[in-house]
């Protein structure tokens, strides 16, 4: 009984008829100044990107026209003001009516923060220099000098 | 005019028991009603019409061979009309499986004559098969009977599960009206069965739950609704309180 089964099959419509398909996004909370996208492959391999809207409380959901059963990916991405924040991995999958994932983000962006939430960077605030960073400093200086008194002679 | 379908994909749950006594129970509140045995063991039928033969049933129909008119017959014990079931039905799948609108057929059978009930009920085959697929389709929702102490919530998330593919490849959404404890005994373990029906599914469960009553088997093994079998049993009146309480 699995997303196989031709028993879900819609014998009235033929591989690659145009059909109407609801993509559905659960379990995922967005903020007010965020904005949740879905971006579809399609068979062709062109790229459509929509806006999802809110079904319910932690659901939204994108209606677009599919080809019926063809080969398609979609990615979830939340952003704000233009910058992607939290992105899903490319679900896979043939296009039906109905198509529904939960949320669960992955970390690709190496500036976004363990939690998946980018991390908060003080830009006015001076930077902190631990023992770590001096000793690696001074270790780098030392044979950037060394390096300086070979290569001259001095 | 609702077409609602009773269904577990779990044997065993008092499915067809539910769908006759509450079709007798509403039939018996004034409603007219129509049930049909979509279920190739006949169970509602011999339920209803004990031995007695047909010689066109829901089979011919879905075959194309009769219009859905001439199956119809009618019980007067149960006051209602009912399709009956045959063995025939179980290979139905593979005769229909490369027709165009296969999983349609059921529901454009009974556009015909839907108007002439106030509620269709069907009684599903456990099985999930094409039939099945076809009698969710015809149905605007389901009822899910369960019995709770032989932990019967796996067929509900089988159910769950099918209504989900229903709505992905066949974009045809089925609502859940509730669930119907049947065979019901006071116990924890019952109780904390329903309450995760509640919690975890978030479904509907009727509150006129039907007690574990020898009445019930009797009433069906004499081929009569358990409210006139033994009307003052508990289980008749629960019946006839959980008949309205879906309706």
């Amino acid at each position: 009984m699995k997303k196989g089964n031709p028993l879900f099959v819609d014998s009235t419509k033929f591989r690659g008829d145009l059909i109407a398909t609801q993509i559905e996004l659960k379990s995922v909370l967005i903020y007010e100044d965020e904005a949740l996208f879905v971006i579809v492959t399609t068979h062709l391999g062109a790229e459509r990107r929509i806006q999802m809207k809110m079904l319910d409380d932690k659901s939204y959901e994108a209606r677009l026209h599919l080809n019926h059963q063809s080969q398609i990916g979609f990615q979830f991405v939340i952003e704000k003001q233009g910058r992607r924040l939290l992105q899903s991995v490319v679900h896979k999958g043939q296009a039906q009516y109905s198509m529904i994932e939960n949320w669960m983000p992955v970390l690709e962006d190496p500036t976004l923060g363990v939690t998946g939430r980018p991390t908060e960077v003080d830009s006015g605030a001076p930077a902190k220099i631990t023992d770590e960073d001096a000793i690696a400093w001074a270790r780098e200086s030392s044979i950037n000098v060394r390096s300086l008194i070979d290569k001259w002679g001095l | 005019m609702a077409i609602v379908s009773v269904i577990n994909q779990k044997g065993g749950v008092a499915k067809t028991t539910t769908a006759v006594n509450v079709a007798a129970s509403w039939a018996k509140q004034g409603k007219n009603i129509l049930l049909i045995d979509l279920d190739p063991q006949s169970s509602a039928t011999r339920s209803v019409f004990a031995d007695r033969e047909f010689e066109k049933t829901i089979y011919d129909v879905v075959a194309g061979q009769v219009p859905i008119e001439d199956v119809i017959v009618h019980s007067e014990e149960f006051g209602i009309d009912m399709i009956p079931a045959e063995i025939m039905l179980s290979g139905i799948d593979m005769q229909l499986a490369a027709h165009f609108g296969r999983e349609h057929i059921l529901r454009r059978k009974l556009e015909a004559i839907e108007r002439q009930y106030d509620s269709i009920l069907i009684d599903c085959s456990p099985s999930l098969g094409l039939m099945t697929v076809n009698a969710l389709l015809a149905s605007k929702d389901i009822i899910i009977p369960i019995c709770p102490e032989y932990f019967s919530l796996k067929g509900i998330e089988l159910i769950l599960e099918t209504l989900q593919n229903i709505r992905a490849g066949l974009g045809y959404k089925v609502d859940v009206r509730g669930v119907v404890i049947t065979r019901f005994r006071d116990r924890k373990i019952v109780r904390d069965v329903i309450q995760q029906v509640r919690d975890k599914y978030d479904l509907r469960v009727f509150t006129n739950f039907i007690p574990d009553n020898i009445a019930v088997e009797e009433a069906h093994h004499r081929h009569r609704p358990v409210h006139k079998y033994a009307p003052n049993c508990a289980a008749a009146k629960a019946y006839l309180e959980l008949a309205a309480e879906i309706w």
